[in-house]
């Protein structure tokens, strides 16, 4: 059975795809910062989130969303921390693929999950995609202003997100 | 995958590289994905089909196409209307076609997940394409075949399949003789080059890199571009390598040892080598030091033994450096232009090359400005915050300001003056009180702030009402 849909819905998705779109700036910047600006660096950050969404959208728990959500929130904050105070160090260096996998990991589940969720595939990727790019373009804009503004946007629509997925469905039968 | 790739290369190499030029590119290869997922559900196959052709055009024109509409819309005065044409086409032509097709063939959610994997193990196929590909040439080919490919796939007509796949080989073969006149015809409309010439063209994984002669009456004048944007030009640019390093290293203690961050034309660490010091040159992108160091011989008249050359990150590799180690530190690096080059000019940075200089070690950098300007002012100030001594000189002929800093000058700022004017009468020099009075109330560049980013990219963007009537 599919979960009925309402615009409190999709603003969810958008806002998990702008978290998603922040959180990739916001990780690719700390890894230039810590790691150095090597082309193979990023390829390489890349393949790790493909590799985590491709994970995630096929093998990941679904009842396990909210401890993968977690992980995701905490190594990407630890890994912007460690490159930031400690930089130029391989094994630091390393947390921020670890943020990559993991929150490429919560991508991909969740695509799966809202899908299952609701039924409409289309739509899901639709806002998501939307999501994506506002909190893409909106943290590469920060990023030339404030690099810290752009870190707390990434963790405050990572809070967004992680009390909708903890407290989403209390809410729900409570409202209903 | 291979498209967003293609696309912010050619983009991002066409118009003035920026930060929000690449932004942008990165926008424009999202942005299609979203208009397939909104209109998945309700295009008819004619359109469908209208549409992967058209995508697929745009994609065998773009490498090519799109510098020559640039270039002589910029001709025109008409830049603002490329980038506007650029958005428009590119949102819809580039990566939305191909996005079309996983909510068409996604019938249940519970067919999503095979689909989107096998979506993104194609992307990493891509990655490993992009990684192994010998050449730009190679990369094209493949990009283009797949798009054949994704439309027999797609449509199964033969005669699409044959007309493309046949488009894509004939472009492949005549991609290098295409892009040198593409090129030619930009460098002489962009840049208002006289009969300029393509002498060679490569894609590192970092930019497209040009040399470009320039024939004019006054003989030929050879350039280095980066990503379509000048990095160095024989005559007006080489005032600039003279007083970045010549200025500094000839008041410098003999056999100094010297540290160059960044190559180019290797003008710099030619200037330092013919004043007796030890050079070490570091640069990221190995294609272009290989291409200065060829084509630039009359400009640096060195040989491979005469310095040390590294390939690599330049903060990293001064990170692994010892202490107090270095008696000179050059920064020929490009303006602010991008946050990773922004970096290079934070207190972040400097203190790190503070650290490796002696005790009366020097840096010199470009402000990338005049003082008077903001962008100097920001990149004056970061210095300013981490040296104790700071000075300016500013000449007509290298047009910017270039400052030296240390803990402690092994010469002074009248030593400076006399040289710097014994080369160009213009020299003017700024103490270190002067300068620091200048930027009392400036918010340093840092690696918290990188406005001087922005101002940057603000600054390069066509005005949208200027065009020739």
């Amino acid at each position: 059975m599919t979960t009925e849909t309402n615009h409190l819905y999709w603003v969810n998705v958008f806002v998990t795809g702008a978290w998603l779109g922040a959180t990739q700036v916001a990780l690719v910047f700390a890894l230039v910062l810590g790691g150095g600006a090597s082309a193979l660096l990023f390829f390489a950050f890349v393949a790790v989130w493909i590799a985590g969404a491709a994970l995630g959208v096929t093998i990941a728990p679904i009842g396990l969303r909210v401890v993968l959500l977690s992980m995701a929130l905490a190594t990407a904050i630890g890994a912007r921390t460690l490159l930031w105070f400690f930089p130029f160090s391989t094994p630091v260096m390393m947390s921020g693929f670890v943020a990559a996998a993991m929150v490429g990991a919560y991508a991909g589940l969740f695509l799966r999950d809202r899908s299952q969720d609701c039924g409409q595939v289309r739509r899901v990727l639709f806002h998501e995609n939307n999501g994506f790019v506002v909190g893409y373009v909106l943290a590469g804009v920060m990023l030339m202003v404030s690099t810290t503004a752009v870190d707390l946007t990434a963790g405050i629509l990572g809070v967004a997100v992680a009390i909708n997925v903890a407290f989403g469905p209390t809410l729900k039968r409570l409202h209903n | 995958m291979l498209t967003q790739y293609v696309a912010v290369r050619e983009i991002g190499s066409t118009f003035f590289s920026t930060e929000l030029v690449l932004l942008a590119t990165v926008v424009i290869s999202l942005i299609g994905p979203s208009i397939a997922y909104a209109i998945s559900h309700r295009i008819s196959l004619r359109w469908l089909i209208a549409w992967g052709i058209g995508s697929v055009l745009v994609h065998l024109s773009m490498p090519v196409g799109l510098r020559l509409l640039v270039g002589a819309l910029t001709a025109r005065g008409f830049e603002s209307w490329a980038i506007a044409v650029t958005l428009a086409l590119g949102s819809v032509f580039l990566c939305g076609f191909y996005a079309i097709f996983l909510p068409q063939r996604t019938v249940t959610a519970a067919s999503l997940p095979r689909l989107y994997a096998g979506e993104l193990i194609g992307a990493l196929l891509a990655l490993m394409v992009l990684f192994v590909s010998p050449s730009w040439q190679i990369t094209l080919a493949v990009y283009w075949l797949s798009a054949a490919l994704v439309l027999h796939i797609a449509f199964r007509k033969l005669v699409i399949t044959v007309t493309m796949t046949a488009a894509a080989i004939a472009m492949t073969m005549f991609y290098p003789t295409l892009d040198k006149a593409a090129a030619e015809s930009y460098f002489a409309d962009y840049y208002s080059l006289d009969e300029p010439t393509i002498v060679e063209t490569t894609y590192s994984p970092y930019q497209r890199i040009d040399v470009v002669d320039e024939h004019s009456a006054a003989g030929t004048q050879r350039s280095l571009f980066l990503d379509g944007v000048p990095f160095y030009r024989s005559g007006d640019l080489d005032a600039f390598n003279v007083f970045l390093a010549q200025v500094p290293g000839s008041l410098m203690p003999k056999n100094s040892n010297v540290l160059v961050i960044g190559s180019g034309s290797f003008s710099s660490a030619a200037h330092l080598v013919r004043l007796g010091h030890s050079v070490t040159v570091v640069e990221l992108d190995g294609e272009v030091a290989r291409m200065g160091f060829q084509h630039f011989p009359d400009v640096h008249r060195l040989t491979a033994d005469d310095f040390a050359m590294v390939i690599g990150d330049g903060r990293r590799f001064i990170a692994g450096t010892p202490k107090e180690h270095f008696d000179l530190v050059v920064l020929d690096v490009p303006a602010p232009y991008h946050v990773q080059t922004a970096l290079l000019h934070t207190p972040e940075f400097y203190r790190l090359v503070k650290s490796r200089l002696k005790p009366r070690g020097v840096v010199a950098l470009s402000l990338s400005d005049s003082i008077e300007g903001s962008v100097g002012q920001a990149i004056a100030a970061s210095a300013a915050s981490v040296f104790e001594q700071i000075m300016v000189v500013e000449t007509d002929s290298a047009g910017l300001g270039h400052l030296y800093a240390s803990a402690s000058f092994p010469f002074s700022s009248r030593q400076v003056a006399r040289r710097a004017r014994s080369i160009d009468e213009t020299a003017t020099v700024h103490k270190d009180e002067r300068v620091r009075e200048i930027v009392v109330d400036i918010k340093p560049l840092t690696a918290r702030n990188l406005g001087v980013v922005l101002v940057m990219a603000r600054d390069a963007l066509p005005n949208w009402n200027e065009h020739d009537d």
